[in-house]
């Protein structure tokens, strides 16, 4: 075959080729053209110091072929003292006739003894990838190819030691375009693997649920495809996954026969070894010879600042029984790693170790189709990773939605049953807090203690982190309490901050921001969301993250909504109780009206009869004194019963009205001036009433200023006669009921301004129970009344100066309560508007 | 017959005080105004026992003074709705008046009265011939 023709085989085999190993084919095609026995292409190793005198550095078997297949057991030869070496040095091809004989070559006893090889040929080469020097500058990789024969006396010609050239010059562009046309085919596989895993996860989630199985073959997959087509003894893909651990880069996938034994996860720390080193960094490192990395440290220092490395595999051992080789027949146990990365953030890393065959290291060029390959993983991972949370959210949210809808129902249940259990509803958002947020360890309520200004644990709490230490210790913890100031220092606790502002309080990542929690030391990320009761915050719900399961970024969220269906929950049943508090009260009051009344009403006709049957039955003269003063004595009791049974059936009709309509509504029809003459008179006979009412022993007295009543004369007020005379009989029923005995109450006339405004007020002032400042308010509250007024009662509704406060708004005036004087007096007056 | 009156009220007090009074077979007529004259005077009353109660339910417990001393626990907590219970539940617990014959004479409906042997219970409706027949049975 004429030379044209042969290189044209060449590199027709060499555009064949679509794995690395098929150099080796090339090379025996190069061999076959100039009928040599053998063919080496050599590489130099990294840190090579031509320079030097005498050179340092070695040349490395990239790929080699042999007539009868054989397998070399060398893999170096120095560049000081071999033939390859001197071709190198000088630029020019070293044609050896005699290998044995000539000072320029490398002995070894497999090349002489065994494949017996006679002469040689080496041409130098270089390849356009990029390679460390001995000063750490980056130049282009030198090579060597060279053939040889094994019969004796046949040497390369000098016409064949210029093909041999020729045919060495092709070796760049030719393995470049083998490299690069293995890396096209790897990516478009992995494209592939990628790809597939979609629908595979879609398949296997209808029938299994396992939804990671496929993820993990198919990252099997792909170790096991740039494996082969790096020939790699091992490669692994470490990759973090979100939901489970942040930070913490695990093994998902390896080819390397005893995964067992290695190290199953790591932190982007440079002492977790290389491949920490890759993650901290982010960038990819590729490593000649791992055998050699103490020798080489220095430089591998400085290409890699920070690297380290303690191989805990014994690499040489597990290489050495993996490849079946002796070690010292070993090839470099090279070594190359990409990070996974999404822009700045990295996802993980893959890497290869040890080539199986020719070519027996990995080169750049390699390193560059594994970080494109990492590149693939990334769009995978990060895809899959949003995917699996934006599924997790889903389910958390309906998963949410569906227990809140349950806890509604349970709530509703509860309220109308009225048996509402605060410790059984806490517990029950607590296990939901812990189920839809992920990395939830510790939970607990925290309830502000309005009146000591704390925040204390209620009863229910999750998390193992409780019931850690003594018993002692445990007691502690759950009693422990937090000082709330106003506004919080910036060293309280978030709960404390959150009873503040009602704002949710979040730290991800508590070591980035130095949080540290004294009650709980193992926090690593906290959420703190507000419990609302009608606008006042009254506790917080507190959910925390330890280890490195990272909360999802919806749990802020989560944990806020739950914190206000808690307070929900509790308003509903604070209004519940208000509301079943006020029917009760409502009630009772109307039990209280119908008791009073009974009474005088059977008295009133009881009396009434007797009176009748008196007169009628026993005859009676007008000029009988005694039988007179008695009758006149019964008519008065009977006018004072009367009168009560008045009064409280008013007081029943306004606390109908009031129910109804909200406010008293007077006619102007039924509004007329109030006199002085007959306002005295009915206020009299209203006092006689009310003293004889009480008990003769008790000695109270009741008086009219009736000349303060004068007042009546120059301002006219309009009144609803029937109303006041409610109100009027009230106050002095209350002065008969609260006054000590021996004393006088005083009803009387005056006149005020309040606000600009002028008024006449009747007052009614007496020596009793004492009505301090802050309860001249609460005593006009419907149903309120004081401790000891409870005491001194035998009966009454609490609604008498609610009542009359109706009465008096209703007129256009006010209820004034003027709290008692150190002199023990108090004194209630009805203020009117003047007409004039 | 003596007959002790537990009333707080003047003017229900005074009808049956006259309906008493009238009574040929009844001789001496008592008055409790207020629970706390009940407690004061409770081992007056064991040494001179009634022959029947007449008690009402719903007492006061004082009337208003200058110094008051604080109830018992049970009073304030009850309220006066249930003042005439404590006091007839007293006289049951004390073997020296648990004999003594009591009446409930109140407004409140019986249903709303808890059981107890060997008390009875008229209701208050003002009619003397069945306050009369009540105090003799």
């Amino acid at each position: 075959m004429r030379q044209y023709e042969q290189i044209a085989s060449v590199v027709a085999e060499a555009l064949r080729q679509e794995e690395l190993v098929g150099i080796v084919e090339v090379l025996k095609h190069i061999a076959k053209a100039v009928d040599a026995y053998g063919c080496i292409l050599w590489e130099v190793a990294p840190w090579a110091d031509f320079d030097s005198d005498p050179p340092a550095g070695q040349l490395f078997v990239l790929a080699s072929w042999f007539d009868e297949g054989q397998v070399l057991p060398l893999h170096e030869i120095p560049l000081d003292g071999s033939a390859n070496g001197l071709a190198l040095l000088t630029g020019k091809a070293q044609n050896v006739r005699s290998i044995k004989d000539d000072a320029r070559t490398f002995k070894h006893t497999y090349i002489t003894d065994e494949l017996k090889l006679t002469s040689m040929c080496a041409v130098p080469i270089t390849f356009s990838e990029k390679c460390t020097d001995a000063d750490g500058e980056r130049k282009m990789t030198r090579a060597t190819l060279s053939l040889y024969r094994n019969r004796p006396d046949d040497y390369f010609k000098d016409e064949e030691e210029r093909f041999i050239c020729q045919m060495a010059e092709l070796i760049p562009p030719l393995y470049e375009s083998i490299r690069d046309r293995v890396g096209r085919i790897l990516l478009g596989k992995i494209n592939s693997i990628l790809d597939n895993i979609q629908s595979e996860v879609e398949q296997r989630a209808e029938t299994s649920g396992d939804f990671m199985a496929p993820v993990k073959e198919g990252l099997d997959n792909v170790c096991r495809e740039v494996a082969q087509t790096f020939q790699a003894v091992e490669t692994t893909i470490f990759l973090e996954d979100r939901l489970e651990a942040e930070n913490v880069f695990k093994l998902f996938a390896t080819t390397w026969p005893k995964w067992s034994q290695a190290k199953s996860s790591y932190l982007p720390r440079k002492d977790e070894g290389l491949t920490g080193w890759v993650l901290e960094e982010r960038k990819p490192v590729r490593i000649f010879n791992l055998a050699t990395f103490r020798d080489d440290r220095e430089n591998l220092r400085r290409t890699f600042p920070g690297i380290q490395w303690k191989d805990s595999l014994n690499i040489k051992q597990s290489a050495s029984e993996i490849l079946e080789l002796p070690k010292d027949a070993l090839p470099p146990l090279s070594f190359m790693a990409a990070p996974i990365l999404k822009g700045e953030r990295v996802l993980g890393a893959i890497r290869c170790c040890t080539s199986r065959k020719a070519p027996w290291f990995f080169v750049e060029r390699q390193l560059n189709v594994l970080t494109l390959v990492a590149a693939q993983i990334s769009r995978f991972w990060s895809d899959w990773q949003k995917h699996h949370e934006d599924q997790e959210e889903n389910r958390s949210w309906q998963t949410l939605v569906t227990n809140i809808s349950a806890l509604n129902t349970n709530v509703q249940d509860v309220l109308a049953r009225g048996v509402f259990a605060e410790d059984d509803l806490y517990r029950r958002i607590l296990r939901l807090a812990k189920h839809v947020i992920r990395g939830a360890d510790i939970l607990d309520i925290r309830l502000y203690d309005k009146q000591n200004g704390q925040l204390y644990f209620a009863k229910p709490k999750i998390g193992s982190a409780w019931v850690r230490g003594s018993k002692q210790e445990m007691e502690a913890r759950a009693a422990k309490r937090f000082r709330v100031t106003q506004p919080p220092a910036d060293s309280d606790p978030l709960g404390v901050k959150v009873l503040f502002d009602g704002k949710t309080q979040v730290v991800m990542n508590a070591e980035a921001v130095s949080y540290r929690s004294q009650t709980f030391p193992e926090t690593t990320r906290i959420v703190v969301a507000p419990i609302e009761v009608q606008k006042d915050v009254v506790g917080v719900l507190d959910v925390r993250g330890t280890g490195n399961r990272p909360f999802t970024s919806h749990a802020p969220r989560m944990a806020e909504i739950l914190g206000q269906q808690l307070g929900l929950y509790l308003s509903l049943w604070q209004s519940e109780q208000q509301q079943r508090k006020s029917e009760e009260q409502q009630q009772q009051v109307f039990a209280d009206l119908w008791h009073q009344i009974k009474s005088p009403v059977r008295q009133t006709f009881a009396r009434a009869d007797s009176l009748v049957q008196r007169v009628t039955s026993d005859g009676w003269h007008p000029s009988d004194e005694e039988k007179a003063h008695s009758i006149e004595r019964d008519l008065r009791m009977l006018r004072g019963v009367a009168r009560k049974a008045k009064r409280v059936a008013g007081s029943a009709g306004v606390f109908g009205d009031l129910a109804r309509e909200g406010e008293l509504k007077l006619s102007t029809k039924s509004m007329t001036p109030l006199r002085q003459g007959e306002t005295v008179k009915m206020l009299i006979e209203a006092n006689i009433d009310t003293q004889h009412a009480l008990e003769d022993k008790r000695d109270i007295r009741f008086y009219v200023v009736e000349k303060s009543f004068a007042l009546l004369t120059r301002n006219t007020v309009r009144v609803d006669r029937d109303f006041i005379e409610q109100a009027i009989s009230c106050l002095l029923d209350n002065a008969g009921k609260y006054s000590f005995d021996g004393t006088t109450v005083l009803v009387s006339c005056g006149e005020v301004t309040r606000d600009q405004e002028r008024f006449v007020y009747i007052a009614v002032k007496n020596e009793g129970l004492a009505i301090a400042p802050g309860e001249v308010e609460k005593c006009k509250e419907r149903n309120w009344r004081g401790e000891w007024a409870k005491l001194t009662t035998g009966e009454g509704s609490g609604i008498g100066l609610w009542v009359v406060d109706h009465i008096m708004k209703a007129h256009g005036g006010k209820l004034e309560v003027v709290p008692t004087t150190n002199e023990g007096v108090t004194e209630v007056r009805l203020l009117f508007p003047i007409s004039n | 017959m003596y007959v002790l009156i537990v009333e707080d009220d003047k003017a229900q007090y005074e009808f049956i005080d006259k309906t008493l009074k009238n009574m040929k077979d009844v001789s001496r007529v008592e008055r409790f105004s207020t629970e706390r004259e009940f407690y004061d005077r409770f081992e007056e009353l064991a040494a001179d026992k009634p022959d029947v109660i007449l008690m009402d339910i719903m007492l006061r417990w004082d009337n208003p003074a200058r110094q008051m001393e604080q109830p018992p626990e049970k009073v304030i907590r009850e309220g006066f709705y249930r003042a005439g219970l404590r006091c007839e539940k007293m006289l049951a617990d004390d073997e020296r008046t648990a004999n003594i014959r009591v009446i409930i004479y109140s407004v409140l409906d019986p249903e709303d009265l808890p059981e107890r042997d060997g008390v009875e219970f008229l209701p208050k409706n003002f009619d003397r011939k069945e306050l009369e027949r009540a105090v003799r049975r």
